[in-house]
Formats: C-alpha cells, structure tokens, sequence
C-alpha cells in the first residue's frame, strides 16, 4: 500500500512542479528555398528567474539568438513570456524537423519540442531588405544605409493619425542579421491595421520602406532611440548557393522625436470631448417612431462628416448636453459605429424618462480644427417627439417637465454610499507565507522521505533485537508443561519465581542463590516456598498439592 | 559614539513599517472620502486612498485588500475596475457576503447579467464556491500530514484500523490534489473587460467584428489563447461567441 501512494504522488508531484514553458516556432509558414528562416523561441518563466541567453541550444548546437521582448501575463502575476528570435540558414525545397530547443531558466535547463517546417518554392516576395535581384559577384561596392522618420502634423495632437516608417536604401542583396526598428514599435502610439511594405527602384539603388500607421493618444514628447541594420552582401552562384561578402554591412538611422501637443484651454467648448475636426455638417435622425410612453426606445441616427480624422471621432457626450440630463437615459452599450468615406455613423438608444417631453433637443458637437488651432461648433436641429405614460387616463394632461437649459452642473452634495464598507487589512496579510503558495506541494516529497526513512529504520533494526526474552509467565507455563513430576519442573519453577521478583524490581539479578534472598517481604516468603518444596522434593514423597497452590498464589501476589 | 548613532540609524530603518504606515493613510483616506460634505473633497480622498492600496498591492494581495480597492474603485466611479477587484476578493474570500454584495452593485450599475453558475462537477473539483485557493493548499496540507501519519502508525504496527484510515485520508488528499491539479493547469483563465471591447475574428483590428455590438465593460470572460506576442487574446463570452480583443481591454483574474 505504502508502494502505491508513493508512486502517486511522485508522479502528482512531478507534473505539478514544471513552471517553466519553452515553445519554438518558424514564423513564415511560407517559406522559400535558400532564404533565410527565421524563427522565435518564447519562453514563460517567473520574472525573478533569469533566461541564461547564452544556453539556449538548437538540439545540441548553442544558437545565436536576440532578444525581442518581455510581455508580461497581466499585471498581477509574476509571469513574463520572454520572446527571442534566431536565423537558420536557408535550405532547399523540402521537409525539415525543428530540433527541439533548449534553454537555462535559473538553474534548470528546460526544453520545447521538436516541430517540423516546410520550404517550398522561391517565395513570391523576397525577405527583406531584397528588391530586385543582384545576381552579380561584384560585392565591392555593396552599401546599405537606413532612414527613419515619420509623416503627419507636427506638432500632432492626440487623435491624429502619424505614419511611421524606415527607408532601407541598398544596391545588393543583402541578407539581414539584425533588425533593431525602435520607431515601429511605438510606445505610448495605438496602432491602426499592420505594417506596410512598399519596395521600389531607383537607378541601381532599390528602397524599401517599411511603415506603420499610428494614433496619438496622449499628449507629451515622444522620443525613439535610433533603429540599427545589419546584414551581409551576397550573390547567388550557378548552382543556386548563396556567396557571403564581408565584412559585415551596418547602417543606423537618426533618432526621431515627435511632439503631441495638448487641446488649447481656450476657447474649448463644454461639448468638446476630442473630435479632430475639420468637420463640415452634423445631423442627428430620428429612425424610430415619435411617439413613445416614457421608457421606451428612441433610436437616433448620428452623422458626422467631414475631412478630420473620421474614424476615431467620438459620440458627442449626450449625458451633459442642455435638455438632456435627467430627462433621457442614454442606452448602457457603447453606440454602433459605422464609417463610410467621410462620414461617421453612431447608432444611439435613448430612453425619455417623463411624459411629457416635447423633443429631442439641439445637440452640440463640437471639434479641433489643427490646421487654424480653432475650436468648431455644429449644431443638430431639436427633434419633435411625444411621449406617454400609459397609465394616464384619457383626457387628463400629463405634467409637464421642464429641461434644463443650460449646461449640466455636477451636483456639488456627493450621493450616498452604496456599498458595504472596507475592511480591515492587517500587514500580516500582505505577504504570502509559502504554505499558501503552489510550494506548499514541498510538503510531499518531505511526508515521503519521512516514510522511507523510517520503513529503512525499520528494515535494519528488526534484526538487531534478537529473539523476545522469556517473562516469569512464559517460564512458569514451560514449567507446568513439563509436569509436576520432571526434574525440569523445579528447575523451572525456581527460575520463574527469581524472574518475577527482577520483574518487580525486588532483586537486581536472577543469579542469587536462594539462601542468599532477604528473609522479609515477598523475597523472603519466595525463599520458604521454594526451600520447601525442595525438603519436600528431597523426601522422595510427591509434591503437595497444598505447596503447588500456596505456590501459585504468591507468584499472582507477587 | 559613531557606533551608537549607526545602530539608531539601523534601528529606526529595520522598525519603519511602510506597510503599516500606507495601510493607515489608505484606511484614513477612505474614511474621509465616505465623511466628505462635496463631490472635489471625496473625490480627492478616494484617490489618495486608491494611490496607496494600489502601492500596497505592489508589495503582494490579499482578499480585503483587493475588496478595498474594488471600493475604491467603486467610490470612483470607475466600474469596471470595481468589479475586477471584487471578483479577486471573491476568490480569497469566497464566503464573504459582502463581497458578493458589493459585486452585485457594481454589476447592477453597468447593466450586466448575473454570472453564470458554474457546473457542479466543476465546483466539486475546485471547491470554488466554499474554499479559496490558500484554504485548499491548508488543507490539502493537513489531510497529506495526516496521511503520513498514519502511513508511518502502518509501518511501525500494521493494524487493519490504520490500513482502513490510510485509504479513506488517500482518497481526500487525492480528491484535494487532483482539484489544485485541474486549477494549476485545465481550469481556463478568466478575465474582466475594464472597457468596452469589440470582438474581431482574428487578431487584428483589420478583421471583421464577430458580433456588431462591443462586449460591455466589467463582463467576466474566459481567455482561451494569446496571439501576436500576447497583445491579442482569444476569449469565450458568456454567450459562448469566440473571438479576439486586445489585451489592453481585460485583466486577468489569475488564481
């Protein structure tokens, strides 16, 4: 039994302890013959364990790798997926294994499996930075240089679309090793669609140029370090073999700083909430019937053209619009959104909340205009509307609510506490003692250690002990056993009666002579008894029955 | 002399509390935003009271700090959020009712329907409703212990009596191991919308949107995939539509 739950959880131990995941992957699933293959380890591991880089081993040949980035699982954990890349040569048309890759996480190494990739033919589009082909064996004059810039407003302000982009100028195939391009990451942007590459020529001279559109969201100086290429010259022979040229070619760009400018204060209209204008009309519909009971849906139509920034633009907020607070509920689920050419389509649910309400009023949108640095204004016309209560009776008037005409002040007296209240913390609390931690599953190896060693204790100390040694009982029923009669019997009996007085601690050794026993106390009556069996033993004539009882009584009083 | 005024440096920086003190500014700050007379002076509070919870949660998490902040978050406005950190309480504290209630307020302000109850097989395996995770390692703890003993009673006396105890502590430390087995490594993770998200079909926003309407802000999703170095995640919906939303829009609610 002690097998089977040992067994159970070695094996329950073992799946739980593997925290580190290695995964390695081809990244093009189309890949042409002879091109270079690139691919990308990632690994998931604690943060406070470092990836030993220089360990990482494709099968059993270390592996030139570069870092790509650290992206953390959420917030809260301590889990960061580390992503690296690595070239393999390029290869002819076929099926190739992936060996498995291996890596040093803090000190243990850990392993992704093995996966297979195929090369097809000659890729349609070459990897970068080929244009057109070179096939010529003059490399002398190879030459590789690198820009990176951006095109939009300067300065931008947030909503505005910026395209960031890097020229790569070349008169060679050059096979890449290292592509650093800080600017097409970028940081504190929101990226709209995916990258674009565009190659073309010029002369002998082939550009390509990789860019990236992006969306300012918040104000402030950004700036990106210079981008870093390099890569080696080369031309293909005739039999299809790639010829390298050193030295290696290394071209950098210049850093780039782009400005976000914040909205001006002045003049900002209450309605404004970040629309990038220039916008020429807004119109709101009504798509729904007019006449509702209170409560009920009003669908509203919202557009919005013009030749601003279209898509990002924001529903007006209808909240904190004269006439509206108090009066209408807006729908909890953010509008539908449509963009067709250069307009803006919202789709809004509006609720009016009393009988009584006449119409929608006016709503006003209002936006930036960078090019003037202005602020705009556009106005819906108010919409007619009548809405019920059914529980009204007919040819009464509903009371009538009036709108708020002005712009909605922020009650100044704070609403009443909704929720429970909080709760004590104790520091105590704040630090996660390991036995309410995934190491609490220590404690399994340490139960089965604990048994092994004691089942080897076990083992090796039954044989040390011997055979049990005789009580005064186990000796007075060999003594019965041999008969009354048996010289063995006495013998026996005088052995049994000296055990039991050792046994009460009455004498220290079992070896004193009877003669030699106190007289008083149960030793000494232990002597009369046995000293007259022996006179009567002695005598020839059978032991008394008597004697034997008397005997028997004093070994139980004993 | 020198000595003596480095050990009262060493002394004053060993006996300094942070903790205590961030947790005292924390408590006193909410305290004051819950008393305040106008809408700048709660406001004001609460963000105090929310920048230190937020420092202290730096430090590691529990179930009332998490509930704290989810409080904060509420007092805020900032919805969402509240009900991120009430879910996190919820799994440290599972049986705190004012958690749940605190959440059923949050998720009554953003119109949300009620979660869906989990299946019962899957309670049974992770104890979910009854136990947080540091409850099930203590116990799991306890009853292996137990175990142990009386594994070590067998050896030493082989008495049935053991032998029957053995198989009945055996069978709970596995029912317990197998649970925190299912939670480590099948149970998906789960996460909450902190924004209004649209759900695209692949990741990228290039794609088409599988359903029309963005999935409201504070709904619990569960996480099936990361794409695109983990800035894309493939998520289930409460009305079981897969799709991918950036990772910007959810938290996860890691166990």
């Amino acid at each position: 039994m002690v097998k089977t739950f040992l067994t159970l959880f070695l094996a329950f131990q073992m799946m739980l302890i593997a925290e580190v995941r290695v995964t390695s992957s081809i990244e093009n699933p189309n890949l042409g013959e002879n091109q270079p293959i690139k691919g990308m380890i990632s690994i998931t591991h604690d943060a406070s364990e470092k990836v030993d880089v220089q360990s990482i081993k494709l099968g059993n040949t270390p592996l030139k790798t570069q870092f790509q980035q650290d992206t953390r699982i959420s917030p809260a954990s301590n889990l960061i997926v580390s992503f690296y890349s690595f070239y393999l040569p390029g290869q002819p048309k076929g099926l190739y294994a992936l060996p498995e890759v291996s890596v040093k996480v803090g000190n243990q190494t850990y392993k992704s499996f093995a996966t297979t990739y195929e090369v097809g033919e000659t890729a349609k589009e070459p990897p970068s930075p080929q244009g057109p082909s070179y096939n010529s064996p003059s490399l002398n004059n190879a030459t590789l240089k690198l820009e990176g810039s951006y095109e939009g407003p300067s300065p931008a302000y947030p909503g505005q679309l910026i395209r960031l982009y890097y020229r790569y100028i070349f008169n060679a195939d050059i096979e890449l090793t290292v592509e650093k391009l800080p600017l097409l990451d970028a940081p504190g942007f929101r990226k709209v669609g995916s990258r674009e590459v565009k190659d073309s020529q010029e002369g002998d001279t082939s550009i390509r140029v990789i860019s990236q559109t992006v969306e300012a969201n918040k104000a402030g100086t950004f700036e990106f370090p210079a981008g870093h290429i390099e890569g080696y010259a080369y031309y293909t022979n005739d039999a299809g073999v790639r010829q390298y040229k050193k030295p290696i070619l290394q071209a950098d760009s210049t850093p780039v700083a782009i400005v976000v400018s914040p909205f001006p204060a002045n003049g900002r209209p209450a309605s404004f909430n970040g629309a990038i204008g220039p916008f020429s009309s807004f119109s709101v519909a009504l798509n729904s019937p007019s006449k509702v009971i209170k409560g009920d849906k009003l669908q509203l139509g919202v557009d919005i053209t013009g030749t601003g920034n279209v898509r990002t633009v924001p529903l007006p907020d209808l909240c904190c619009q004269p006439g509206f607070s108090g009066m209408f509920k807006q729908g909890d689920l953010p509008p539908i959104e449509k963009v067709t050419d250069h307009t803006k389509h919202f789709d809004v649910e509006l609720r009016p909340l009393f009988e009584g309400i006449k119409e929608i009023p006016s709503i006003e949108f209002s936006y930036f205009d960078p090019a003037t640095k202005n602020y705009g204004v556009l106005r819906s016309s108010p919409i007619p509307i009548t809405v019920q209560d059914s529980l009204v009776p007919q040819g009464q008037p509903p009371e009538k609510k009036e709108a708020d005409q002005t712009w909605q002040q922020q009650p100044q007296q704070p609403t009443p506490i909704e929720v429970r209240g909080p709760m004590d913390v104790k520091p105590g609390e704040l630090s996660t003692p390991w036995w309410d931690s995934w190491w609490i599953f220590l404690i399994i190896p340490l139960g089965l250690l604990v048994l092994a060693l004691q089942r080897y204790r076990k083992k090796t100390q039954v044989p040390q002990q011997g055979p049990k040694p005789k009580t005064s009982e186990d000796i007075l029923a060999e003594a019965n056993a041999a008969g009354v009669g048996s010289p063995l019997f006495y013998q026996l009996l005088n052995k049994a009666f000296m055990m039991r007085l050792k046994e009460k601690g009455l004498i220290e050794s079992t070896n004193i002579p009877l003669e030699k026993l106190p007289q008083e106390g149960k030793p000494g009556q232990v002597r009369d008894l046995l000293q007259r069996i022996e006179e009567q033993r002695y005598t020839g004539r059978a032991i008394d029955a008597t004697l034997l009882k008397e005997a028997g009584v004093l070994f139980k009083g004993i | 002399m020198q000595s003596l005024l480095l050990f009262i440096l060493a002394f004053q920086f060993f006996n300094s509390d942070p903790p205590q003190d961030l947790l005292q500014k924390a408590q006193s700050a909410y305290r004051q935003g819950e008393q305040a007379q106008n809408i700048a002076a709660r406001k004001e509070a609460f963000n105090n009271a929310l920048s230190a919870y937020l420092e202290l949660e730096k430090e590691n998490g529990s179930g009332r700090l998490f509930y704290n902040i989810g409080n904060t978050y509420f007092q805020l406005g900032e919805y969402p959020l509240a009900i991120y950190y009430y879910y996190r309480a919820e799994q440290l504290l599972p049986r705190v009712e004012d958690v749940k209630d605190n959440l059923q307020i949050a998720k009554a302000k953003l119109s949300l329907p009620p979660d869906k109850s989990q299946e019962v097989w899957k309670e049974i395996v992770t104890l979910h409703p009854w136990l947080s995770l540091p409850e099930r390692f203590l116990l799991f703890a306890l009853f292996f212990a137990l175990l142990i003993v009386l594994l070590s009673l067998y050896i030493w006396k082989p008495l049935p009596l053991w032998t029957f105890l053995a198989v009945i502590i055996g069978c709970v430390v596995l029912y317990l191991g197998s649970g925190l087995f299912y939670t480590r490594y099948i149970e998906p993770v789960q996460g909450v919308l902190i924004k209004a998200a649209p759900l695209f079909r692949d990741a990228g926003e290039q794609y088409a949107r599988v359903i029309e309407k963005p999935l409201p802000a504070g709904l619990k999703v569960e996480v099936l995939d990361q794409r695109e170095n983990g800035t894309w995640l493939k998520i289930l919906d409460p009305q079981a539509e897969i799709g991918f939303l950036p990772h910007s829009y959810i938290r996860l609610l890691e166990n």
